[in-house]
């Protein structure tokens, strides 16, 4: 366990000119383990059941906290962050409190993802609609209620290497300009791997099966992750234009 | 040949539905995957941009039509302006995403109404 002044020194070297890509993740990694069980902490005050779920935000928040933590400030840097990781995941609850996504559903989102990873697997290319519904041995209506909850499930498990991906991401090269200003803001908020993401996109104009090759990552997470990114991208531009 | 129309308020709470019926339609043309996807991204970012130059009140009009793996969509509503602004610098990002997950796409003013044609592509 680090003290608040080896936590000050990590955000410090972070911030320094000469950081590499390389070595700012790697930094940003041993802060963000360093503060696990300070998320899961928030996550059991909230909601006990879903507690590896929620991680994922808490994450998000700790990166939050590096990006904005003031150095000169006689505040511990977990006292900062906690706000931060309580906020995401408090917010979270509150936006999706009526969202419920039910069990028989929820298996056939697993259901459906193992279909699709074995269909691209036989065949090296992604199914349509039908192959999908065929392949998983759903009727339509099923899958039409599994890729819609999927889209809606902007929650990831520990188990699930999306997590360690985004812990993992390495630094985004891509730049986002021009048409992208109004949500400048949005988008520094974003986790490495999301910025990956909308960068491969559209800025490389990659599909999103390419993304999920390149990332390792299943079409169903790169589609989820996108309609995620979007929809913040929106919330932001919206909320400006109402407090214009 | 239209498959589905629909007319709804101009207001977000309506995008779940556009996308809902862009992914039913998107699955009747037999999209690959992600394309199915792109349908919805398209539908969504139609609906935005229609509610951007919409008069006040005017409600929203959505036709999608299935080809063999094409889903097409003709968006419209009314609009009180003489010309459209330029469009990259208008819709800035919203641009980018939906001139880059469409096949065809065509804004347009006529007859006193702003148009969205658009089609998205994804077959083997």
């Amino acid at each position: 366990m680090l003290t608040a002044g080896a936590v000050n020194e990590l955000i410090r070297e972070l911030r320094s000119t000469d950081v590499t890509a390389a070595r700012s993740d790697e930094l940003k990694s041993e802060i963000i383990a360093e503060h696990q069980g300070l998320i899961r902490y928030f996550i059991r005050l909230y909601d006990g059941q879903v507690v590896e779920d929620l991680v994922q935000l808490g994450t998000i928040g700790v990166l939050a906290a590096i990006d904005n933590f003031d150095l000169d400030r006689q505040v511990a840097f977990a006292t900062f962050a906690g706000a931060r990781i309580r906020g995401e995941i408090s917010h979270y609850l509150r936006d999706n409190a009526t969202i419920r996504i039910p069990r028989s559903v929820q298996s056939h989102i697993k259901v459906v993802r193992a279909a699709q990873d074995d269909f691209v697997a036989q065949h090296n290319e992604l199914p349509t609609f039908v192959q999908l519904a065929t392949h998983a041995d759903l009727n339509r209506s099923e899958l039409f209620d599994a890729l819609q909850a999927n889209q809606s499930t902007h929650l990831f498990s520990l188990d699930d290497p999306e997590t360690h991906l985004d812990i993992a991401a390495t630094h985004s090269e891509y730049e986002f300009v021009d048409e992208w200003a109004s949500v400048q803001p949005a988008i520094d908020q974003l986790a490495p791997l999301e910025r990956k993401i909308l960068g491969m996109r559209f800025i490389e104009q990659k599909r999103q099966s390419e993304i999920a090759q390149e990332l390792g990552m299943n079409q169903m997470a790169v589609s989820r992750r996108l309609n995620s990114i979007l929809e913040r991208l929106r919330h932001h531009v919206t909320a400006e234009l109402h407090e214009e | 040949m239209t498959d589905v129309s629909v007319c709804v308020p101009n207001a977000p709470e309506y995008l779940r539905v556009i996308r809902q019926i862009a992914m039913v339609v998107g699955a009747k043309a037999d999209l690959l995957l992600d394309a199915l996807d792109e349908g919805q991204l398209a539908s969504d970012e139609a609906a935005n941009i229609l509610m951007k130059f919409a008069e006040p009140g005017a409600p929203l009009n959505f036709e999608w039509a299935a080809g063999p793996g094409v889903l097409h969509l003709h968006a419209r509503t009314r609009c009180s302006l003489s010309h459209l602004p330029d469009f990259p610098e208008t819709l800035g990002y919203a641009w980018v995403i939906i001139s880059s997950i469409t096949s065809t796409l065509e804004i347009f003013l006529e007859n006193g109404e702003v148009h969205v044609d658009l089609s998205v592509e994804g077959a083997i």
